[in-house]
């Protein structure tokens, strides 16, 4: 009975269901990519037309705080900063929140930037106890370190929030990195349309030694799936007003809008659920293409140890999480329909369909193993996720080259898209099973592993003045 | 090996190829010398099968090139940085225009106005004269009936920024027809060439800058140049602030300093909207006219918490002492903003605000209040804050 249970369940409606939810995923795809390739296009010929002299007109360019969260020994932390001292900005300032255990972080920064006490009245309200000491560089005014009690990523941002100055508000990880322009070109959508409250970037893998070729095979699988998710998915949602999720850890927002909505929320995903919230205060005020994404403004991080389980198992949790807080989106009558099937395509991708890949892959294999390989379930799969992947990503890749061109053509193209016919097959399953814990730990309401600073527990939010 | 590599098996590309033996391959002409033995009995399926992933390569680039071109094509910057140099030349008066006229014409347009985008900002209007008229101005001129708006907008922004006079009818034809993105791109265009009849025609018709966000509205006046202030002033005192283009104009006067707008922009302080008193309040401050002092000071109690920020920040750039008081009264406001700015502006007002900022810091039964002077008087004494800048 055993060894015909695969070809049984294959000929049966569990491998019908299979295929049905491969397919639908790849035809998501595919639209996505075709939706993307427009908004590409559309970008391609806003930027032809974009006065951005005028933005480094003297009072013109709307000022921005950078927000960098630190926590940990802050290695790598004075390169990090003294790199966000050097963008290309008319009017900016950096605010560092340095979390509990990041002591050595600050004794870093203090001794690189020569910090003192300083004072700084916070905007918003911020815990009786959560600000242990702010800090200031003398010779840099646009400095500033807060140093936090054990604060946990949402409540060291809400604290920066509350000690920034400008009107518009960027968020980016340790060790991202941001191109000089970067700047700029998120600001551009908010100097362009008062309806933009919220803009990501693009983010890359950098490449160590500057050959595509060079790098490991997972590290260039890293590069294929950011481009994926950045490109097809973040592009594509974004031409239809619909972007839930921000793919990069970089995005610039409107301080008071995030106020306003409550700042970030402590989930694993803080940004996602800020997202979803300020996509619901924009519907609601009838402000339409209010978070965007500029595929042109790149910023680059190393590649993730361990095929980035870590980060995925938890931007899965944070993602469903965040769709519960915001189940609105669905329900609300008052909100457009495009929000009702975006909520659910986020839902299919956070629930569904990392337990659909696995299961189709497991079915595959198990075919394979008992002599069934012949039957037509094999091979449609295999057309279905492999091919069918590999398209979508041979998609990223040419909008990479038509969006945000920074890989050599054609020799790191042609690399990363021979990558593409195995990714499927080798690193795919490896995501799908992180996302799907993360689901599991979502669903179960089990914690995460988190970074040791991070405290749990509901949070006071900080308030407009 | 990549897919280089396994097409360089065929011997279409005049090299044999073969394995040294270590690992690496080693190419060798083929000639007189090398008859290329390597595969002496080559078969059709054979030869096809090795050459399949160099065609597969080749097929893929081209489907990549025509679904997604670069952007700039290639060959483009290349051409663009050999006409930089010659169009700056050019320009200087040190090369002939008939020598630009020629090369741009061999090169793609694209480099053509790839080289004019990377000089244009440090050029003067009339030494775009010396240009002539190359083949690729020509193009774009015609592009300005082109059926395709965004093509109607490129062409306008690249004859804007050659300060191209012969075009201004039809450019102003382009700004009223419409849609919004030709608008912009054609009206940016006429405020390079400085005019008049489009800037007219922008104050009157305000809807059709009504989308436009302020900051793009401000530059795209102050782009008009000096002369153009009268014309603002003008419109401000005729049509007040209501529409998003006078608020703009409201804000260049400011940024100009002009006087004569004095009288237009106190009445809005006192009976334009919330958004006119704003801007009324801040363009007021860059005015620096002292008669302005009174009506600043009675908008420090307006119930619109931006009009109390501005009216500070402004009182603060006059150098208004009288308004010490109730400044320092403004340091208990409930809005973080205007604490904020009254702050900074007692600090700009030198002894009379310190003063004030001492008495609040040490005596304030607000803690937000005694917050926030304490820091604007930490702030003057490492060394005078770098004034933010609030949109």
């Amino acid at each position: 009975m055993w060894p015909e249970l695969p070809a049984d369940l294959a000929r049966s409606w569990p491998g019908a269901l299979l295929l049905a939810a491969a397919g639908a995923a790849l035809a998501g795809d595919l639209l996505l990519a075709a939706a993307a390739w427009v908004q590409a296009e559309r970008e391609r010929r806003q930027r032809r037309l974009a006065d951005r002299l005028s933005l480094f007109e003297s009072d013109l360019a709307p000022p921005v705080t950078v927000m960098l969260h630190l926590s940990g020994p802050g290695e790598g932390a004075v390169e990090q900063v003294r790199s966000l001292l050097t963008l290309a900005y008319p009017a900016f300032e950096v605010v560092v929140a340095v979390d509990g255990d990041g002591a050595a972080a600050r004794g870093r920064l203090a001794a690189a930037f020569g910090l003192r006490p300083v004072r700084r009245a916070p905007r918003a309200r911020v815990p009786r106890g959560l600000v242990r000491g702010l800090w200031g560089a003398s010779n840099l005014p646009q400095l500033l370190v807060v140093e936090l009690a054990r604060a946990g990523r949402s409540r060291a941002l809400n604290a920066g929030l509350a000690h920034a100055r400008h009107p518009l508000v960027l968020t980016l990880d340790p060790g991202t990195r941001l191109e000089r322009g970067t700047l700029v070109a998120l600001a551009l959508p908010f100097y362009e349309s008062r309806a933009v409250i919220a803009a990501g970037a693009a983010v890359r893998i950098s490449e160590r030694g500057g050959d595509t070729r060079r790098r490991a095979f997972a590290a260039r699988c890293e590069s294929l799936e950011t481009l994926r998710e950045t490109l097809v998915h973040g592009l594509g949602w974004a031409a239809g007003d619909s972007l839930f999720v921000l793919p990069a850890p970089v995005a610039l927002f409107e301080r008071d809008a995030v106020i306003a909505a409550g700042g970030f929320r402590d989930l694993a995903w803080p940004e996602a659920d800020l997202v979803m919230r300020l996509q619901r205060r924009a519907a609601r005020r009838g402000r339409r293409m209010a978070v965007r994404l500029v595929a042109g403004a790149v910023a680059w991080r190393e590649p993730s140890p361990g095929a980035g389980a870590a980060t995925h198992e938890r931007r899965q949790r944070g993602l469903i999480e965040a769709l519960f807080h915001n189940h609105a989106l669905l329900l609300d009558a008052r909100f457009a329909l495009h929000h009702g099937v975006a909520f659910l395509a986020q839902a299919w991708t956070g629930l569904l369909r990392p337990a659909a890949e696995l299961a189709g892959l497991a079915l595959g294999l198990a075919l394979v193993a008992s002599g069934h390989g012949h039957l037509p379930f094999v091979w449609m799969f295999v057309a279905i996720h492999g091919a069918g992947g590999t398209l979508v990503t041979l998609a990223a890749l040419g909008l990479e080259r038509a969006a945000c061109p920074r890989l050599r053509w054609p020799r790191d193209y042609e690399t990363l898209a021979l990558d593409a016919l195995l990714e499927p097959f080798v690193r795919r399953p490896l995501v799908a099973a992180a996302r799907l814990a993360g689901a599991l730990r979502a669903l179960l309401a089990t914690p995460g592993p988190r970074p040791p600073s991070a405290a749990h527990g509901r949070r006071r939010l900080p308030r407009a003045a | 090996m990549d897919i280089g590599d396994l097409a360089g098996w065929v011997r279409d590309d005049g090299f044999r190829r073969q394995s040294s033996g270590s690992g690496r391959l080693r190419s060798e002409p083929i000639g007189a010398d090398n008859p290329g033995t390597v595969n002496p009995t080559p078969t059709p399926w054979r030869d096809a099968l090795a050459a399949l992933p160099a065609r597969a390569a080749a097929a893929g680039r081209e489907v990549l090139e025509t679904l997604f071109p670069a952007d700039p094509p290639p060959g483009v910057a290349e051409q663009a940085a050999a006409l930089e140099q010659r169009l700056a030349a050019t320009l200087a008066g040190a090369a002939p225009a008939a020598d630009l006229a020629a090369e741009a014409s061999a090169a793609e347009p694209d480099a053509f106005w790839a080289a004019v985008e990377r000089v244009a900002e440090g050029v003067a209007g009339d030494a775009w004269e010396r240009l002539g008229d190359p083949g690729p101005v020509a193009i774009e001129r015609r592009r300005l009936r082109h059926l395709s708006a965004w093509a109607r907008a490129l062409a306008a922004r690249r004859l804007g920024l050659i300060h191209d006079h012969a075009s201004a009818p039809l450019l102003r034809r382009v700004m009223e027809r419409g849609p919004a993105i030709t608008t912009l791109a054609a009206a940016l265009a006429l405020a390079r060439l400085g005019d008049r009849p489009a800037l007219d025609w922008l104050l009157e018709h305000p809807a059709a800058t009504a989308r436009f966000g302020r900051h793009q509205l401000v530059a795209l006046l102050k782009r008009f140049g000096p002369a153009a202030t009268p014309a603002l002033a003008a419109a401000v005192e005729e049509r007040g602030a209501a529409a998003a283009i006078h608020l703009a104009a409201v804000e260049v006067l400011g940024l100009r300093g002009e006087r004569a707008a004095l009288g237009s922009l106190l009445r809005l302080l006192v009976e334009g909207g919330a958004e006119a008193r704003v801007a009324a309040a801040r363009a007021l401050g860059g005015l620096g006219e002292r008669a302005a002092i009174p009506l600043l000071i009675e908008a420090l109690d307006d119930y619109e918490w931006a009009v109390r920020v501005q009216a500070a920040r402004a009182l603060g750039a006059l150098g208004a002492v009288e308004a010490a008081p109730r400044l320092a009264a403004r340091l208990n406001d409930r809005v973080w903003w205007v604490r904020d700015r009254a702050a900074l502006a007692l600090a700009a007002l030198g002894g009379e605000g310190r003063r004030a900022l001492e008495a609040a810091a040490r005596s304030s039964r607000d803690r937000y209040a005694a917050d926030m002077a304490a820091e604007a008087l930490e702030g003057l004494a490492a060394e005078p804050r770098e004034a933010s800048r609030v949109a």
